[in-house]
């Protein structure tokens, strides 16, 4: 097998590979999902998309308690409990830590977003 | 004189115009249009890698929640890799849950019967419509590190370096596997009569 015919199999192999109009319709179905995705979640998403940390005053309405309680249930998630002390401030703190999670799976994001979602109600 | 006008009085740049790390940026400070640009710019080689994975017709939810995970994570995101390595990573995380799940999979992946859009004669696209169906088969016979190495070079784009972040492995693993994916795609298709 020489060089050269390897160059032209390479060549052959890589005109082939190419994405189809299917795979171009994908984009659509990307879209859309995105789209529903920001009606039904548009806080969460808009905080989880800007990397900020959360400020006090996001969590005026929180019972910072009941957020550490809460935030036993994300050990899964790695957060630092530590920081899971009583106080508002500190609340703000524990929140912040949202900031470095990274839901790669719906799993992590669905359960984070519930114990948000409580404590932001007062659960 | 002139440049200063020009620059001054030039129109905004619309998205499409922007690179990947500038709309990044702005996705990262909530600009939800220039997330959706990344989209349009890469749900296809995205899709084309994910479809020789876990077969095309999964392949859409597949790269439906590789898109979803990486627009909630993007605020995390350090651009200390490229997006496109990043996203693929993701999708290829994705891949792996989902044939975990459903082991089977992978092994229904299935040839797909359209081409791309071409101004080419109508031979050449029946030409290679063929050749792109009996590649499709003959990627279904390789082994798995091959295959995703070879799909995310080929139909991904990526370079070596970039399919090496991807996979975890040393760029000369990628290259190693590139070599021996095309001499076992080579050796299938001439098996069934092709060639260059």
């Amino acid at each position: 097998m020489n060089h050269n015919n390897d160059d032209t199999w390479a060549d052959f192999l890589s005109s082939a590979a190419q994405p189809t109009a299917r795979d171009q319709a994908s984009t659509d179905h990307v879209l859309n999902a995105l789209r529903l995705e920001r009606q039904e979640n548009p806080t969460w998403n808009a905080y989880l998309s800007s990397g900020a940390v959360l400020r006090p005053i996001d969590l005026k309405a929180v019972q910072p308690t009941l957020v550490a309680i809460k935030l036993e249930r994300l050990r899964v998630l790695r957060l630092n409990l530590t920081r899971a002390v009583a106080g508002l401030a500190a609340a703000a703190t524990v929140a912040a830590g949202f900031v470095f999670l990274n839901p790669t799976t719906s799993a992590d994001a669905n359960e984070a977003y519930t114990v948000y979602q409580e404590a932001s109600t007062g659960w | 004189m002139v440049g200063i006008l020009t620059l001054k009085f030039a129109p905004p740049a619309s998205l499409n115009d922007l690179e990947d790390n500038q709309l990044v940026a702005l996705a990262r400070r909530g600009q939800d249009e220039a997330f959706d640009e990344l989209v349009r710019r890469h749900s296809p080689r995205v899709h084309a890698v994910c479809s020789r994975i876990v077969g095309r017709e999964e392949a859409y939810d597949v790269v439906q929640d590789a898109f979803l995970a990486a627009y909630r994570a993007i605020g995390t995101f350090r651009q200390e890799a490229q997006f496109s390595t990043w996203l693929h990573r993701i999708a290829l995380n994705c891949c792996y849950a989902r044939t975990r799940k459903h082991p089977d999979l992978s092994h229904d992946i299935q040839a797909p019967t359209e081409h791309p859009e071409t101004t080419d004669s109508p031979l050449e696209i029946a030409e290679r419509r063929d050749l792109r169906a009996a590649l499709e088969k003959a990627l279904a016979k390789l082994k798995p590190d091959f295959r995703e190495t070879f799909v995310l070079v080929e139909f991904g784009n990526l370079d070596y370096a970039a399919a090496a972040e991807v996979l975890n492995i040393e760029v000369g693993t990628v290259k190693s596997r590139m070599n021996r994916a095309r001499a076992s795609l080579r050796e299938i298709l001439e098996g069934w009569g092709y060639a260059p």
